[in-house]
């Protein structure tokens, strides 16, 4: 199987590579693979009593907020950004 | 064109997250907002940047921020001004070390052809990992890729 990298992504691994992080593009690829995986099999903590009762939390709260998106119940991210930059202004106002 | 919505729930959460910060440093607060935003930028770049929580729901991603997870899903819309949406579902303080799980299946049905099988997909890996093993088609039959396969990557392997 044949994967073409678009511009970014062939940019990402260069820089890597030129940051002298990974001799070769190949090998950062490779260990990017290998993250991921890495990533996936990490569920030891399945056996955690606690992630039962907060998977099940989890899914209650995802469910509520698509309700509200279904019924448009929503802001645009530059609102929501602009809003807590305020709030983050006049917190160091305040600390002056 | 790409739209980035939150739901209601979510706006609360970043305001509750970021006053806890706030009260603790203002630093603290800055640095919640600013890396909110820059793993917002990463999500208009690429929408499937986040983890896979399809054990959860399936179209449910995450990002980890700051000891919180940030769960968004990626909506297509049939709009002609929107090609698709990315909306933050909510952000949910992680259980720690929870965050990190997610199913490895998930990851490979974003692919539009039928994923690979788990053991298919082991093999490939293998391969990645451990090339000379390979020259010498040594099977372990276990189908289970080793864990201690992290010590290979640093080219140490004989």
């Amino acid at each position: 199987m044949q994967v073409t990298l678009d511009p970014t992504q062939a940019a990402i691994l260069s820089t890597l590579v030129n940051q002298g992080q990974y001799p070769s593009m190949q090998i950062a690829l490779n260990a990017a693979l290998l993250q991921l995986l890495e990533d996936a099999q990490n569920s030891d903590v399945l056996d955690n009593p606690d992630y039962a009762a907060w998977v099940e939390q989890t899914r209650e709260q995802i469910n509520a907020a698509r309700a509200q998106i279904a019924r448009g119940e929503v802001q645009p991210l530059e609102t929501v950004l602009s809003d807590l930059r305020a709030k983050v202004q006049r917190a160091k106002d305040a600390a002056i | 064109m790409k739209r980035f919505i939150l739901a209601r729930d979510a706006c609360r959460d970043l305001s509750n997250i970021s006053d806890y910060f706030l009260e603790r440093s203002v630093e603290a607060g800055d640095r919640f907002v600013e890396e909110f935003d820059k793993k917002c930028q990463y999500l208009v770049r690429f929408p499937y940047f986040g983890k896979s929580y399809s054990h959860i729901d399936p179209a449910l991603r995450g990002l980890p921020l700051m000891g919180y997870i940030i769960f968004y899903q990626v909506m297509m819309m049939a709009s002609r001004f929107y090609e698709s949406s990315v909306a933050i579902v909510t952000s949910i303080k992680s259980l720690k070390s929870h965050s990190e799980v997610r199913s490895l299946l998930s990851t490979f049905n974003l692919q539009r052809s039928p994923p690979p099988s788990p053991i298919a997909i082991n093999q490939n890996l293998q391969k990645l990992a451990f090339p000379q093993r390979q020259r010498n088609a040594t099977r372990t039959g276990t189908g289970v890729f080793p864990r201690q396969y992290n010590k290979y990557i640093g080219m140490h392997w004989r």
